[in-house]
């Protein structure tokens, strides 16, 4: 018989604190080994969602930010982990990291922006690596990695865009290529991308809207497609899209915010993908963006288009380019 | 991200019972931990060889997300086995390949790294059999009628096996069909909606008025039935929405003025707007004026009621028309 898990209705920052910091303890689990390829975007989620529960120092900033370098290739891409192959996909976390750690010094920024420029294609879309893999995901995290470090200029926006759009279907959503189905975190990486390039006005907000607040199902989580189980890590790719397009009172924030807690681990920290489950770093970032975007009290403020803290985008000298913290204070 | 992490129940442990776990881990991390460094020494020393390449088997039969030891697969294939052979025996290598993929898709159905060595198999083969790729594709969706990588593979094959025809109507056909097979089978499918989307002006394309009346009376039949069986379900209601067409609200001018003595004009909608690009206006002579919105991007902001903009001939006096 299942037991029922016991019930919080209060974010256990302290538990969770203490989760992200065991994570680099836990070298006798095998699952350490196997998710080896995930290190360095599991440090990038460990740290957004420290920050935004005011305890970025809970990780060791200078081990962290030496680690981050480790893993840059000559070519001026990250791998997932000291030794791993370099990916565009391990690239934007690795900027995000030292961004948020104000660190963006320790590297040679030219280098990133030309190894994301080498992958552009003719077309105006961004493959993952040499081997040629073509995605949504990819032009923002190019457009992402280039805003961040101030170099759009170093790549062709206007032809991404143009490609963008190839993706964009009937129901007012997009997909991972031209024809691909909406998918919820694809819509996130297409309408943010836009939102960077300045083109927004490609993304019919009404339709779109609509297609991703029918994304909330009774129990007030959010699915990434119709007739999908809710997932936490959809807390944030559907609720920051409807946030960068000015549309995030069309979903039900109670029941949202109430369905986030109730899948958080209460023994031992972390947040899973639903109640009763195996939590992990992914989870627990994406449930506690979710929080931040809901304005949860506590949390700093998060960027929907950046998905890093706000006060680390201003204080850049980022524009944003939301309106959904604009009445908030800094958020610091 | 890899999908081991979805739906994986928290189990109840004790002290004692994650001792023992950890004791039985820690030879399997010891076996994994050595064939992977084993697999790096003898990449690095170059060694692209068939024995390197059963390593990499090895860790991709435990751990099928590690991309970087995909990778090494692919560069010991092209630098040290596909020299050494004839066009047939590389097409054997690589039939192997595509039955390596079958055996580890079913740890994880999801896995990119797996459908992307897939395609690039395809992509090197010299005679690539795509009827093959057709049926495996069919396969999958009838395991998973909403795999996203099965219906992203489907649409790569539908393009490489149009490519090789002429005409491309039979193909066409078949897949408008496929998507009734499947609408019928679930009328949740909402993949299959949303392939139909794609295919059906692709049908349109060549037919007469009467013989699209008679499809589009087809299709309102086809989505009656979904709303009669499922009301609830958002998939038919998208696509008779869009089927039907939408009717475009269309944003109107309030006003413009011009900033006396300057080059700035003011611009005013009744509806937020977000700018495409340049603006041209016309003056008082319907004369075409060119100018620029004031915000570029990327501070371009959001849509607002009210743009300026920066115009290079200055000759307005009062009222000017957005052309």
């Amino acid at each position: 018989m299942a037991t029922e898990p016991p019930k919080t209705d209060k974010l256990e920052v302290d538990l969770h604190v203490k989760y992200i910091q065991s994570l680099n303890t836990k070298k006798d689990d095998l699952e350490y080994w196997l998710t080896e390829h995930l290190r360095l975007q599991g440090i990038y989620w460990g740290i957004t969602a420290l920050d935004l529960m005011k305890h970025v120092d809970a990780l060791p900033r200078e081990e962290v930010i030496k680690y981050v370098c480790d893993c840059q290739h000559e070519s001026g891409g990250f791998g997932g982990h000291i030794g791993h192959d370099p990916h565009i996909q391990n690239t934007l976390p690795a900027i995000q990291v030292l961004a948020t750690l104000n660190a963006l010094d320790a590297i040679d920024a030219d280098k990133v922006v030309k190894y994301v420029a080498s992958l552009q294609n003719e077309d105006g879309s961004f493959q993952g690596d040499q081997w040629g893999e073509v995605d949504t995901r990819f032009c923002y995290i190019a457009l992402s990695i280039c805003s961040l470090l101030k170099r759009l200029d170093d790549i062709n926006v206007k032809k991404c865009v143009e490609w963008i759009v190839k993706c964009r279907n009937y129901d007012g959503g997009f997909g991972n290529q031209p024809g691909g189905e909406s998918h919820s975190a694809q819509i996130f990486t297409c309408v943010n991308a836009l939102a960077i390039a300045g083109a927004l006005h490609h993304v019919d907000r009404d339709l779109l809207g609509w297609w991703l607040c029918e994304r909330q199902l009774k129990n007030g989580g959010l699915n990434g497609r119709p007739e999908k189980l809710e997932d936490v890590c959809y807390s944030w790719w559907v609720l920051s899209s409807l946030a960068t397009i000015d549309r995030m009172d069309w979903i039900n924030p109670e029941k949202l915010t109430e369905f986030i807690l109730s899948a958080q681990d209460l023994e031992d920290g972390g947040i899973s993908d639903r109640p009763g489950d195996m939590v992990d770093v992914f989870h627990t970032h994406f449930g506690i963006a979710g929080l931040a975007l809901l304005k949860y009290d506590g949390l700093r403020s998060i960027d929907p288009v950046y998905c890093m803290p706000q006060h680390v985008i201003d204080s850049l000298g980022l524009p944003r380019l939301h309106q959904h913290n604009d009445k908030m204070e800094s958020g610091v | 991200m890899s999908s081991n992490v979805h739906g994986v129940k928290k189990v109840k442990t004790n002290e004692e019972l994650a001792q023992a776990r950890k004791q039985k881990e820690a030879v399997k991390i010891k076996e994994y931990n050595d064939l992977v460094s084993r697999c790096k020494e003898e990449v690095e020393a170059k060694h692209f060889e068939f024995s390197t390449l059963r390593l990499t088997s090895d860790i991709l039969q435990l751990n099928p997300d590690y991309y970087t030891i995909w990778n090494y697969r692919r560069e010991i294939l092209l630098q040290g086995i596909f020299p050494t052979m004839d066009e047939e025996a590389k097409q054997q290598v690589l039939q192997q390949e595509l039955e390596f993929f079958m055996q580890l898709i079913r740890i994880n159905p999801k896995s990119y790294s797996m459908w992307n060595h897939r395609r690039w198999c395809l992509s090197v083969m010299s005679k690539p059999d795509w009827q093959q790729e057709f049926k495996l594709v069919g396969k999958m969706l009838d395991l998973d009628a909403r795999n996203f990588h099965g219906w992203s593979y489907r649409r790569n094959v539908v393009a490489n096996i149009r490519e090789q025809q002429l005409d491309t109507k039979e193909i066409d056909t078949k897949e408008f069909e496929y998507t009734s097979t499947k609408i019928k089978q679930s009328f949740s499918n909402y993949s299959a909606w949303h392939y139909r989307s794609k295919v059906l002006p692709s049908i349109l394309k060549d037919m007469t008025d009467e013989e699209r009346t008679a499809v589009g009376k087809k299709e309102l039949d086809l989505i009656k039935n979904a709303l009669y069986t499922e009301p609830d379900d958002q998939s038919a209601w998208l696509y008779y929405w869009w089927l039907v067409g939408r009717v475009p609200s269309h944003v109107q001018i309030v006003g413009a003025y011009s900033v006396s003595k300057t080059q700035f004009l003011f611009v005013v909608f009744d509806d937020e707007v977000q700018l495409a690009g340049d603006i041209a206006v016309q003056d008082e002579q319907n004369n075409k004026v060119n100018g620029s919105c004031y915000f570029q991007p990327p501070t371009m902001p959001s849509p607002l009621h009210s743009w300026m903009m920066k115009h290079w001939q200055f000759s307005f006096s009062n009222w000017i028309q957005v052309a």
